[in-house]
C-alpha cells in the first residue's frame, strides 16, 4: 500500500486549474491576449501603420498634445506644473534629487537616491537604526527585516532589497496637505488606505517607503547616466492633494523612521518649458499611438490618448514603453537611446528617450524597433457619499516588435 | 542595459494588491512558522517579477498563478525547516492510498476523475482545504460560508471523496490509517 500527497500527485496544470476555480474571482469571461496570437497582431499593426504612414497624419488622435522639455508628450490642456529649480543635495555616502510634477490638484513628489559607494553607510537615511537592531530593539514594523551585517543595506539570501521608511509631509502656509494615492480617477487618502490593507500596510503612521536596490554592473539610471558607477539607487514618492500654490511656494518635510526632522525645502512649481516637435502615429488593435520626436531630433516620447477604451474588458491604453528605439545620424550612425524620463501616474504619462551623449551629428530620423503597450482596467466602488471603498486595476501587456517605424525629421 | 524600476514597481503593486491573500496562503502552511511566511511572499513574487518563473495568462490569472507559486515556495520551505527539525511534515493531513501495484499515473487520473465528479463549491472547498491547507476561517470568508459551516462541508466532502476514490481503486485516509474499500 503507498501513501500519496495530493500536491504530489497533481501537476501545475491541475494546481492552476482548481485554484483559479476556488479563488474569489476578477471580472468573469476576461477574454486573454493569447501570446501565439502576438505575432500575427505585429503584423497587422505594420499593415496598418504603413497605411497611415502614406500620408504622416498632423492631426493624430484629434487631440492637441505639446512636447514638455526633459519630460515628453502631453495633452495640451493638462494642466501641469514641475519645479522651477532643481533640488539635489549630498550627505555622507549619499545624493538626492526631488523631482516634482503637480496635474490639476494632485502633486507628486519623488526623492531619488543614490549612491556611487559600493558599501554605502545608512546612518544619513536612517539614523540609529543599525544601533538599535543590534540592541534588539523592535524594528517598528512587522514585515520587513533588517540583516545586522556590518553594512545593513546589502541584503543577505534571496532578498534583493531593504526598506527606508521616510514620513513626508507637504505644508501649504503651514497646513499639511492631505497624503494619498490617485487609483485611476479616484483619490484615496492614507487613512482610506490603512481601512482597505490593515493598519500593518506601509503607509501606517504617515510612512513612506522605497526600496534600495543594488544595481547590476552596467545598468543606468533613466535622467542620470552622467553619475556613471551608482551602486544603489531608489526612489521614494508622496502624492498630495493641494489647492492653490501659496505665493511663497510649499514646505516639504523630510522626517526619518522615528519621525526626528532630516531635511525640509521650498517647492516652487511653475508651468513647464515646451518644443516644437515633429509627430507620427500609428494604430495598433490597443488604440493609436503618437510618437513625438522634439525638434533638435534628440529626444523622443509617446503619446496615447488614455481616455479611449480598448474595450469593456481590457480598460484603455494607459502607456508605451519601447524597448529598441535608434537615433539616426546624417552619416546614417545608428545610435541606440537610453531612457530619459518615466513618470507614469493615474493623470499622465510621461516617457521620453534621449540620444546619447556620444551622438555629435545632426539627427536625420528616430526609428522605433520594439514597443510594449500596456492597458489598464480599474474597478472601483464608492459609497452613496463618494467615499471611496475599493479600487482594483487589471494590466495587461501587449509587445510589438520589428516595427521599423521611423520618424524622419525635416530637413 | 536599463535600471529595472519596472520591476520594483510592478513588486510594489502586487505586493499591494495580493498580499492578504498570499498571506493566506503561506500562513495555512507554514503555521508552525509565522516568521517565514512573509519571506516566503516575497520570494515568490520577486520569482515572479524577475521572470524566473514565466506566467502564461493561457493557463490562469495572475492571481491564480501566484498562489500556486507561493504555494509551492511554502511547502518547499516546510520541507526544509521539517528536515532540519527531524519534524514529519504534518501529522494530521490526509493522505491518498493505492494498492502496490498501481502505477503512479493511474492513481493520478483516478484522482482528476474522482474530482470531476465533484461539484464546483466541493471542488473549492477541496482545493482550498486539501491542497492549501487553509484554515475554516479563512475558507468560509472565501466561500461566504460559517467556520462551522465549513467544517460541516469538509465532512461530507471527506465522505463523497472516500466514495468516489473507491471506484477509482484508491482510498483515503490518514497517515498511518489505511483506508481502502
Amino acid at each position: 500500500m503507498r501513501h500519496y500527497d495530493w500536491t504530489e500527485l497533481l501537476d501545475e496544470e491541475d494546481l492552476l486549474q482548481l485554484t483559479g476555480e476556488a479563488l474569489p474571482e476578477r471580472p468573469a469571461d476576461r477574454r486573454r491576449w493569447s501570446w501565439r496570437k502576438l505575432g500575427a497582431a505585429a503584423a497587422c499593426a505594420a499593415l496598418l501603420a504603413c497605411v497611415m504612414n502614406a500620408g504622416a497624419i498632423a492631426a493624430g488622435a484629434g487631440q492637441l498634445i505639446r512636447y514638455l522639455a526633459g519630460m515628453g508628450a502631453a495633452e495640451e490642456d493638462a494642466a501641469l506644473l514641475v519645479l522651477e529649480e532643481p533640488i539635489q543635495w549630498t550627505s555622507g555616502d549619499w545624493m538626492f534629487q526631488v523631482k516634482a510634477i503637480q496635474e490639476g490638484e494632485y502633486l507628486t513628489v519623488d526623492i531619488d537616491h543614490f549612491s556611487l559607494e559600493e558599501y554605502p553607510e545608512t546612518e544619513t537615511i536612517l539614523p540609529g537604526r543599525v544601533a538599535a537592531l543590534e540592541a534588539g530593539e523592535s524594528l517598528g514594523h512587522p514585515y520587513y527585516t533588517w540583516q545586522a551585517t556590518e553594512n545593513p543595506l546589502l541584503t543577505q539570501g534571496r532578498q534583493r532589497y531593504d526598506a527606508v521608511y521616510y514620513n513626508l509631509q507637504l505644508l501649504a502656509e503651514g497646513v499639511p496637505q492631505e497624503r494619498g494615492a490617485l487609483q485611476g480617477d479616484l483619490w484615496v487618502n492614507d487613512q482610506q488606505i490603512e481601512g482597505w490593507l490593515g493598519p500593518d500596510h506601509f503607509h501606517v503612521n504617515d510612512v513612506a517607503m522605497t526600496y534600495l536596490a543594488r544595481l547590476l554592473p552596467g545598468e543606468t539610471l533613466p535622467g542620470y547616466a552622467e553619475l556613471g558607477d551608482v551602486w544603489c539607487a531608489g526612489t521614494v514618492s508622496a502624492t498630495f492633494r493641494v489647492g492653490e500654490q501659496p505665493e511663497e511656494g510649499y514646505t516639504f518635510r523630510i522626517n526619518d523612521w522615528k519621525d526626528d526632522a532630516l531635511w525640509e525645502f521650498t517647492l516652487r512649481l511653475v508651468p513647464p518649458a515646451q518644443l516644437s516637435y515633429t509627430k507620427d502615429v500609428r494604430r495598433f488593435p490597443q488604440g493609436e499611438v503618437a510618437a513625438l520626436v522634439s525638434q533638435d531630433g534628440r529626444s523622443l516620447s509617446f503619446y496615447a490618448d488614455r481616455t479611449l477604451a480598448v474595450n469593456a474588458t481590457e480598460g484603455n491604453l494607459w502607456s508605451v514603453r519601447a524597448k529598441e528605439v535608434s537615433f539616426i545620424g546624417a552619416s546614417g550612425t545608428r545610435y541606440p537611446a537610453q531612457p530619459s524620463y518615466d513618470r507614469t501616474s493615474s493623470a499622465y504619462m510621461l516617457i521620453e528617450y534621449a540620444a546619447p551623449p556620444e551622438m555629435t551629428e545632426p539627427v536625420s530620423a528616430v526609428e522605433i524597433g520594439h514597443v510594449v503597450l500596456e492597458t489598464m482596467l480599474f474597478q472601483k466602488s464608492v459609497s452613496d457619499t463618494g467615499a471611496p471603498q475599493w479600487v482594483r486595476s487589471f494590466p495587461r501587456s501587449y509587445e510589438y516588435e520589428n516595427l521599423h517605424w521611423t520618424v524622419q525629421l525635416p530637413r | 542595459m536599463v535600471w529595472d524600476r519596472d520591476q520594483e514597481a510592478e513588486a510594489a503593486r502586487i505586493y499591494r494588491q495580493y498580499r492578504r491573500l498570499l498571506d493566506t496562503v503561506a500562513r495555512s502552511i507554514l503555521a508552525q512558522h509565522p516568521e517565514d511566511c512573509e519571506e516566503c511572499v516575497q520570494d515568490a513574487i520577486w520569482a515572479y517579477v524577475s521572470g524566473a518563473d514565466k506566467w502564461n495568462p493561457e493557463r490562469g490569472s495572475e492571481q491564480t498563478y501566484l498562489c500556486v507559486l507561493t504555494r509551492s515556495r511554502a511547502r518547499d520551505r516546510l520541507r526544509r525547516l521539517s528536515a532540519r527539525r527531524e519534524e514529519p511534515l504534518a501529522d494530521h493531513q490526509d493522505y491518498l492510498t493505492a494498492g502496490d501495484q498501481m502505477e503512479r499515473e493511474a492513481v493520478r487520473d483516478g484522482l482528476r476523475r474522482a474530482l470531476a465528479e465533484l461539484n464546483r463549491e466541493e471542488r473549492r472547498l477541496f482545493t482550498l482545504r486539501f491542497l492549501y491547507q487553509w484554515p475554516s476561517q479563512e475558507i468560509g470568508q472565501a466561500m461566504g460560508l460559517s467556520a462551522g459551516a465549513v467544517d460541516a462541508r469538509t465532512a461530507r466532502l471527506r465522505k463523497k471523496l472516500k466514495r468516489l476514490l473507491a471506484r477509482q481503486g484508491l482510498g483515503m485516509g490518514k497517515e498511518r490509517e489505511d483506508e481502502t474499500l
